[in-house]
């Protein structure tokens, strides 16, 4: 009873692991405030629980998921090409908006707020993953490599630009850097990071509809990628695991289900500020929030 | 005969979008930054109402005042305690945002959890039989939505035109160094408008919650469209956010023509990204609204 | 002729910053651009380096045209620039910094996920010290003090590959020693033979380095020629010299 809690728990941060880290290469190196994460998350969630309900194998479905939500990344990049700071963030926040409209009304394929049950536990060569313990290991394979994949960008010489992106983009336009080229590689890493997360998160619940992935969502991400710390891939991964925890010790306050929801949205939207107001670096960043 | 309706739908919807972009963009125009709270702002005047007419019983127009009063507060407290640490840190705008969205979660999940989650509603002019113009239907409450609204409109121009209060905030909004530099205490006026803005959201939320219900998450969209609202005409400037108000609830209500109406919200946001990415100065072209 | 300008025009709004100027930038000669305040200097850098696209006008360099070329295709060609304002990456550390300059392989998204290859420490050491910098090169950008950071960036300019500098203002901003330093640097650059274009205040200085001197006022060239003749206009006198 307790074990299938905490591997419930264990599966859900190795998602937001996934999430996080994913989101914090656009925002903390690349200096890019995506709120568009959201609608990538969403968007892999429904690529893959649709694919793979048309029978098309999960791991194939899983990494659709991933370029698709990828391909979705290019495209806002090359929309808001020409946006910079909140202009840019608030491009992002509508992409992620009108992402769950149409989620919403796009019923032939989403069935709209009615949601998609019955996603089936992945099979990977012949393997059905059915129990919670051996999704888990699949999570934390899938973390390990996204992980050690980041890693490894982030701390090249091609994340170094990244990072100058942030710190000046024009000042590095001009020591001939194609900013555009790096801006769109960054997004598209990030949000095919978010869409294996959606796709891991569908196949876990089995059930996904429009109100995993609404605006309010993405409070959770910036709030574990703020908390971390910008460009730090350990304070991510380390802000997950606290910030899924810290709203379990609700369950052991006698509070009612319907309250649940509301106050841990609060919490997160309380520690946010506070990191914001007390904390720019966040716990492990390196890099002051500007 | 539907297109008529539709314009008259339209301009009913625009007249709340216009006091919710006219707060929005007054607080805009001093302190450059997008307070994406202030459709929230919105939500906690209607709850307001809802505690001081219905629950404490009081008279409708004293309830009525003592919402604008609440929120004009509360606009101070947000400034005061988040938004003035940030900007004396020098925080980007881009920061400023991601605060206000924190706000407007906070605020948010705290009205479902103190009120619930369930639909409230006022009841106070009861929903009458609508009259016949020109073939569409209006009801009088629609007919007083529209001209409250209209009238506050012209009242919060001829503020910010000719009063001391109005003048001071054209100037920082103009140049903020400058303004310091001629003897204004540029801070105080950011904080002014605060009051001032989001009192006019108080009042927007009386209008609202006359013909709408009460929930939790009405500011989301709101402020969703009087952003946008204030996008299409020209972010800092009070009749461009005005028009460009007015301009979306129509282009929304005809929109529905051709889009299933669950996408109506999201028409404002395909505006908005149009008009960010053809357009930013608005069709006022207004370019003193844009900052990097 | 390495550059060369003809007819520039742009305008912001109502001001016209550069009003219909021609001139051109002699391979192997250092030329330098006075000019008062706001007279349209930067604007000028801005322009050649792409930062702010034309009203009208032609610009070419080695004869071809380069109007519809990028910032950053501008500084794959050779067109390298620093600025008045230091523009650094403040988080990043002095060898990063280096290493950027010195090709475009970092851009190249798979290359990264290959190992690194290990990068000339030692080399980097001795070329910024060269420069007068004397600090390891894993110090972060923001903890050097202003003159260094101006010294750090005229150091990238020269080592990314590059047949024209244009140096905005390289000694304004800091203390004279660091003065000195960049002077001197300049000069030597003077001997090698480098081309220059060089936004420079210090009139005693121009005299010395330059080989052109360019004048603008209010967006126009109002003089060119040889530092000898243009510095001995009554003009130039009056508004450089107060007399």
């Amino acid at each position: 009873m307790i074990e299938g809690y905490i591997i419930h728990l264990l599966i859900l941060i190795g998602v937001y692991i996934v999430l996080a880290v994913g989101l914090n290469l656009s925002i903390g190196f690349t200096g890019l405030l995506n709120l568009g994460h959201i609608a990538f998350f969403g968007i892999g969630a429904y690529t893959s629980a649709i694919l793979q309900l048309a029978g098309v194998p999960f791991i194939i479905s899983f990494f659709l998921a991933g370029v698709v939500a990828s391909l979705f990344g290019l495209l806002l990049v090359v929309g808001t090409r020409n946006l910079k700071g909140d202009y840019f963030a608030l491009a992002t926040l509508g992409f992620s908006f009108v992402v769950y409209s149409v989620f919403l009304n796009w019923t032939q394929v989403t069935r709209g707020p009615l949601g998609i049950p019955g996603i089936p536990k992945p099979e990977l060569f012949g393997l059905r993953i059915a129990d919670n313990f051996s999704y888990l290991l699949f999570v934390t394979i899938t973390v390990f490599f996204v992980v050690m994949f980041v890693w490894k960008l982030a701390t090249s010489r091609y994340g170094k630009l990244l990072e100058a992106v942030r710190d000046d983009e024009i000042a590095l336009r001009l020591l001939g850097k194609n900013t555009f080229k790096l801006k769109a590689q960054s997004m598209m890493v990030s949000a095919f990071c978010a869409g294996i997360a959606g796709s891991l998160f569908a196949h876990y619940i089995t059930y996904i509809d429009p109100s995993s992935f609404f605006l309010s969502e993405i409070i959770l991400v910036v709030t574990i990628v703020m908390i971390g710390g910008l460009a730090s891939i350990r304070g991510s991964i380390f802000a997950t695991v606290l910030i899924l925890l810290i709203p379990e010790a609700l369950r052991f306050v006698a509070l009612p289900s319907s309250m649940i929801g509301p106050t841990r949205q609060i919490i997160y939207a309380v520690l946010l500020l506070c990191v914001l107001l007390l904390r720019p670096r966040g716990l492990f960043g390196k890099v002051d929030l500007e | 005969m539907i297109a008529v309706q539709l314009f008259v739908n339209g301009l009913i919807a625009g007249s709340i979008y216009a006091l919710v972009a006219s707060g929005f963009s007054l607080i805009y125009a001093t302190n450059r930054f997008v307070h994406f709270a202030h459709g929230t702002t919105v939500t906690v005047g209607a709850y307001m109402l809802f505690t001081f007419f219905s629950l404490l019983g009081l008279n409708f127009f004293i309830a009525a005042f003592c919402t604008v009063v609440s929120t004009g507060l509360l606009g101070l407290l947000m400034f005061l305690l988040i938004y003035r640490p940030l900007k004396q840190r020098k925080s980007s705008n881009a920061i400023l945002l991601v605060a206000s969205i924190g706000l407007m979660i906070f605020l948010e999940n705290l009205m479902l959890l103190l009120f619930g989650a369930d639909v409230k509603t006022l009841a106070y002019i009861p929903v009458r039989k609508g009259i016949e113009l020109w073939g569409a239907i209006i009801t009088p409450l629609q007919i007083v939505i529209i001209a409250t609204a209209l009238l506050l409109l012209c009242f919060v121009w001829i503020f910010t035109k000719y009063t001391k209060l109005g003048k001071a905030m054209r100037a920082v909004a103009d140049n903020e160094e400058l303004a310091e530099i001629m003897g204004l205490n540029a801070r105080a006026v950011q904080a002014k408008s605060f009051v001032l803005g989001s009192g006019i959201a108080g009042l927007a939320s009386v209008l609202v919650v006359l013909e709408q219900n009460i929930e939790p998450v009405m500011g989301t969209g709101l402020i969703i469209k009087g952003f946008t609202g204030a996008i299409i005409g020209g972010i800092s400037s009070l009749p461009g956010a005005v028009l460009g108000s007015y301009l979306l609830g129509i282009v929304e209500n005809f929109g529905i023509w051709w889009l299933p109406s669950g996408y109506k919200d999201a028409i404002a946001f395909v505006l908005l990204f149009l008009f960010l990415l053809v357009r930013p100065s608005g069709i006022l072209g207004i370019s003193k609204g844009i900052k990097e | 002729m390495l550059l060369s300008i003809q007819q520039m025009t742009k305008k912001f709004g109502g001001v016209t910053a550069l009003d219909n100027c021609s001139f051109s930038l002699e391979q192997g000669k250092i030329t330098a651009i006075i000019g008062p305040n706001g007279a349209g200097k930067t604007t000028l850098f801005d322009a050649i380096s792409g930062l702010v696209p034309l009203d009208q006008g032609k610009i070419t360099f080695h004869d071809n045209d380069i109007a519809n070329l990028q910032e950053h295709q501008r500084a794959n060609i050779g067109i390298v620039r620093t600025w008045q304002q230091v523009r650094l990456f403040k988080n990043l550390t002095i060898a990063d910094h280096l290493a950027m300059a010195e090709g475009n392989d970092d851009t190249r998204f798979f290359r990264s996920l290959l190992p690194d290859t290990k990068s000339a420490t030692e080399e980097y050491q001795s070329y910024i010290e060269s420069f007068g910098i004397e600090r390891p090169t894993e110090t972060i950008v923001r903890d050097l003090s202003y003159g260094q950071r101006k010294l750090l960036q005229l150091a990238i300019a020269l080592r990314k590959p590059h047949t024209l500098l244009l140096l905005d203002e390289p000694v304004a901003g800091v203390n004279a020693v660091i003065q000195q330093k960049i002077e001197n640097l300049l000069m030597d650059l003077k001997k090698k033979g480098e081309t220059i274009a060089i936004i420079e205040h210090d009139i005693e200085f121009v005299r010395k380095l330059a080989d052109k001197v360019i004048v603008l006022d209010a967006g126009k060239v109002l003089l060119q020629g040889l530092p000898e003749t243009v510095l001995r206009d009554k003009r130039v006198i009056e508004a450089y010299l107060g007399e």
